[in-house]
């Protein structure tokens, strides 16, 4: 049976983190629960609130304000405190006393990850092709004015130009990951890696930020003159930079 | 947050949000959480609400 109460999870930090007042999903007041010197920042919430946000008939904007809801409080604990570990939307566990034991159950492997994110902020960078500025449309069907061999050369001369283009474009990507991961504490790839020519997180110290903003503006020009497009988000709570996985009899 | 790079900063905002609470950050599976199924359902709804947002922004750039 589904209790009627539950508790909400952001995030996991230090244990002397403090969280000023500050409303969390469904509007109840944020606080950080402590056990073995790390902290959980959490909500009371009611189990409804979240099924009614799950429920098929549900408005979809409702997943959209739960996720911005959760982001600014993982944002603002992260500003309050120091090291954060978000958790990913939607994340509850049935009281205070589940909350402590994922705490006590896994000290090392929290404390390991708060060093790691320590201080920084995760960017997400992609690179895709931006229309194409010195595209060339296909050969057109030979006209009566050219002979085949005419025509069949022009078209693979086209072929060839867009081979040398798609590995000037490989090469200029290899060159920004360079340039990005050499100011990054860490990279991990996106999801859509394989759809586009580039698509990474970088974990970036805060105090290193000046230097990677200046790299992201070098490569971004660069990649521009040959019609590429760099698009950065951030910076954003270490989110792709967590790596914890709970399971059932703890 | 200051100096922000040139290049195409804050488009897409919950887009790119969802992208990063939906499908990361520390996952919790097994008896001490409710409501999993409620989670994938989420993940499952967000899909659908990134298909919409995603049909939205190509609009029109006829690519």
């Amino acid at each position: 049976m589904t209790p009627e109460r539950a508790l909400y999870l952001y995030a996991a930090v230090p244990g002397d983190t403090a969280v000023d007042a500050l409303r969390g999903v469904g509007d109840g007041p944020v606080e950080v629960l402590t056990a073995d010197g790390l902290g959980l920042a959490v909500s009371d919430v009611a189990t409804a609130d979240l099924a009614a946000v799950v429920a098929e008939s549900a408005d979809p904007r409702l997943v959209g304000a739960l996720a911005q809801r959760h982001d600014a409080v993982v944002r603002a604990v992260a500003a309050s405190g120091g090291a954060t570990l978000p958790f990913r939307l939607g994340t509850v566990v049935t009281d205070r006393q589940a909350a402590r034991r994922f705490l006590t159950a896994r000290v090392a492997a929290l404390r390991a990850q708060l060093a790691r994110v320590a201080g920084c902020d995760e960017w997400g960078v992609t690179v895709c092709e931006d229309g194409d500025p010195h595209a060339e449309a296909e050969p057109a069907d030979a006209s009566t004015a050219e002979s085949g061999t005419a025509y069949l050369l022009r078209r693979r001369q086209h072929f060839d130009r867009l081979e040398q283009r798609r590995r000037a474009a490989l090469e200029l990507v290899a060159w920004t990951e360079g340039a990005l991961g050499e100011t990054a504490r860490d990279t991990v790839p996106g999801k859509r890696q394989d759809a586009l020519l580039l698509d990474r997180a970088y974990l970036v110290r805060r105090d290193e930020q000046p230097r990677f903003v200046e790299a992201l503006d070098r490569c971004g020009d660069r990649l521009a003159v040959d019609g590429l497009a760099l698009r950065v988000t951030g910076p954003w709570p270490p989110y792709s930079f967590v790596d914890l996985t709970v399971t059932a009899d703890e | 947050m200051s100096e922000l790079p040139a290049h195409g900063v804050g488009t897409n905002d919950l887009v790119d949000l969802l992208d990063r609470v939906i499908d990361r950050g520390a996952v919790v599976v097994g008896d001490i959480v409710i409501g999993l199924a409620g989670i994938d359902l989420i993940r499952l709804d967000a899909r659908l609400l990134l298909a919409a947002v995603d049909t939205l922004a190509d609009g029109g750039e006829g690519r």
